[in-house]
């Protein structure tokens, strides 16, 4: 495999595949089946399926499922946490150099995998799948909108947010701190961080739609999330920069309607106290310097926490 | 064996400047006593800067190569290099021969004096005047005037500082101009000295007009930092203040006006005089929370005074 910095101890596998399993799931037996197949090539692996506290039901599949394969590890959460953090905590566990995440719906044929872990045996870092082709008419809009926001908002080139196929570097993980929800952002903090990203076209299996496709609700989540994230990458180290701007652009602009204003009134002796747009300039200024102020807020936080964040990732040392 | 002296050198795409560069640096540690290390931090190069590096350390041992993922910027890779300097004093300079490094000497005596940072003084810059020049004097004035300390020369990357207090100055951002600003929250004692200019050699320079606002706003920031970032609310404060006295008398105006003409519709000053309470309440508000943030650091006492020794 391509180069890595830790020490690799005797009984740690190469390779280990994370599946989180949320309500629905595909037979874990022909799960794990495939990946048998798939992954003879690429040395010895391990298998962590992390129970999202779905009920004894699922306890008893996954119990019968690790009896047989013997590299399957088990990882029961007592409490429902989200598949992207069940994702997280999977990966914390995981003992590999080189880790894969798959979504347990299979909405990605597990095939695909040997293209995905080729880049990492080059330059490259992190490989996402992207799934290019079908769908349906609102959820593939949907998804096509949001991630397109995410590329705008932060400024990094990944096409498809959602796919939870992915393989990376141990590194990239060890790297980034994430919690909880952020996991489904993975790619644009690595991408932050200097890691290399490859994207790698996949199929979507016909047939498999994926579980509540389109929900708005979540949907509205996510694009929170994802502005929490644009602004966390792009200004955190420099909350002025947003805040202060557009609380100048306020702070103008309400100042030169009121200069408007002003002339209005003393020079051309207009009444102005019933027009709306004195509201407006007065709010303009309120709002410009409020904002302002929560920057310099914000700033001073960082300030104050400033040898805590490290601003550079060090790829080599010599 | 811990070295004496560690010259913090980022470079990004220099890879031409480089072997000069340390041919220079050797002959100017000749005549100091003790051990040197050279901290290079390849700031992401995309060109042979890495290699060329990774060459030049088998001829002198005193090199650390450190390599970011990506590019980081000036600050960061000054900030990664000073992290890992273990000398008990640091000299920062730039990697492209525009600093000279025999004036390093130099440096290091005036800080012995009994200073703690020393930052050197492009006298004569060999720079475009209009665009290079004309804005550094305009900048360099700001924020002599706007943070209290007055340099000559802020944007001269060769600077001196003993260990303990650089180590201690929060560096982040684009903020590495404005570390003898920063390190007076430490309770440091900055000097300057004039040292030598050259003419850029090789490559392009890495600066440009447009990060104009952005350094205008960190400016302000800074300045803002060393004056009130012990004590916010007095900040804060006294913007609340402002903004309660504008209320306040716009409100008693409009009162005396209504109760002249007992009509309040077609008024400019009702409306403007809430809001303007409002500010004040905001301001006041954030003011407190500032302070909380504050209290919430233990590294608050850190920031004092510099011990000597």
């Amino acid at each position: 495999m391509a180069s890595v910095e830790q020490v690799n101890q005797k009984g740690a596998p190469d390779l280990s595949v994370v599946v989180p399993l949320g309500s629905r799931y595909e037979d874990l037996g022909t799960l794990c089946r495939d990946l048998r197949r798939v992954l003879v090539p690429f040395g010895c692996y391990e298998v962590i399926i992390v129970d999202d506290a779905n009920g004894p039901a699922t306890r008893r599949d996954v119990q019968a499922v690790r009896k047989e394969y013997s590299e399957v590890r088990v990882l029961t959460l007592a409490r429902r946490m989200g598949e992207s953090t069940a994702l997280g905590l999977g990966t914390q566990a995981a003992r590999g150099a080189i880790i894969v995440t798959v979504d347990p719906y299979l909405h990605v044929s597990l095939d695909e995998l040997p293209a995905m872990l080729e880049p990492l045996r080059g330059e490259y870092d992190l490989v996402c799948g992207w799934r290019k082709t079908q769908g349906s008419g609102l959820a593939r809009i949907a998804s096509n909108g949001f991630n397109t926001v995410a590329r705008w908002l932060t400024q990094v080139p990944v096409h498809d947010l959602n796919c939870r196929m992915r393989a990376m570097r141990r590194e990239v993980l060890q790297d980034i701190p994430m919690y909880g929800d952020l996991h489904r952002f993975l790619p644009i903090f690595a991408v932050r961080r200097g890691f290399r990203l490859h994207e790698v076209v996949v199929t979507q299996q016909p047939g498999k739609q994926e579980v509540g496709a389109f929900n708005p609700s979540s949907y509205i989540n996510r694009l929170m999330d994802l502005l929490t994230l644009a602004f966390l990458t792009r200004f955190m180290k420099r909350p002025l920069h947003l805040f202060g701007l557009i609380g100048m652009a306020g702070l103008v602009i309400g100042a030169a309607l009121g200069a408007y204003l002003g002339y209005e009134r003393l020079v051309l002796g207009i009444a102005i106290g019933n027009r709306p747009l004195l509201l407006l300039a007065v709010l303009l200024v309120v709002v410009g310097i409020q904002l302002g102020s929560i920057g310099l807020l914000g700033e001073l936080m960082i300030f104050t926490h400033a040898r805590e964040l490290k601003d550079y990732v060090v790829k080599e040392e010599r | 064996m811990t070295p004496e002296l560690s010259v913090v050198i980022p470079v990004y795409n220099e890879c031409e400047s480089m072997p000069r560069l340390l041919e220079q640096l050797q002959k100017a540690v000749k005549s100091i006593s003790g051990i040197a290390e050279f901290i290079f931090v390849d700031d992401g190069s995309e060109d042979q800067t890495w290699k060329v590096l990774t060459e030049l350390q088998v001829q002198d041992r005193r090199i650390r190569a450190i390599r970011l993922r990506r590019n980081f910027g000036q600050t960061a890779a000054m900030a990664c290099g000073i992290d890992s300097a273990r000398g008990k004093v640091i000299v920062t300079m730039d990697g492209d021969l525009q600093n000279d490094p025999a004036d390093i000497l130099r440096l290091l005596e005036v800080l012995a004096e009994g200073n703690d940072v020393v930052c050197g003084w492009r006298s004569q810059r060999q720079d475009k005047l209009w665009t290079r020049k004309v804005p550094s004097i305009v900048a360099n004035r700001l924020i002599g005037f706007f943070t209290g300390v007055r340099l000559h020369d802020y944007g001269c990357s060769l600077k001196a500082y003993r260990a303990e207090v650089i180590k201690r100055t929060p560096l982040y951002a684009e903020f590495h101009r404005f570390i003898p600003a920063l390190s007076v929250l430490t309770g440091a004692s900055v000097v300057e000295l004039k040292v030598n200019h050259r003419a850029r050699q090789f490559g392009r320079t890495k600066y440009n007009l447009m990060r104009t606002w952005k350094v205008a706003f960190d400016i302000v920031t800074v300045s803002l930092l060393v004056k009130f970032a012990h004590k916010p609310m007095r900040f804060f404060g006294l913007l609340s203040l402002v903004s309660l006295t504008v209320g306040v008398v716009s409100l008693m105006r409009s009162w005396h006006w209504y109760a002249i003409n007992a009509d309040v519709t077609a008024q400019v000053l009702p409306g403007s005089a809430v809001l303007a309470l409002w500010l004040a309440g905001h301001l006041l508000v954030v003011g407190l929370l500032a302070e909380l943030c504050l209290t919430s650091v233990h590294e608050r006492s850190e920031l004092m005074v510099t011990a000597r020794g």
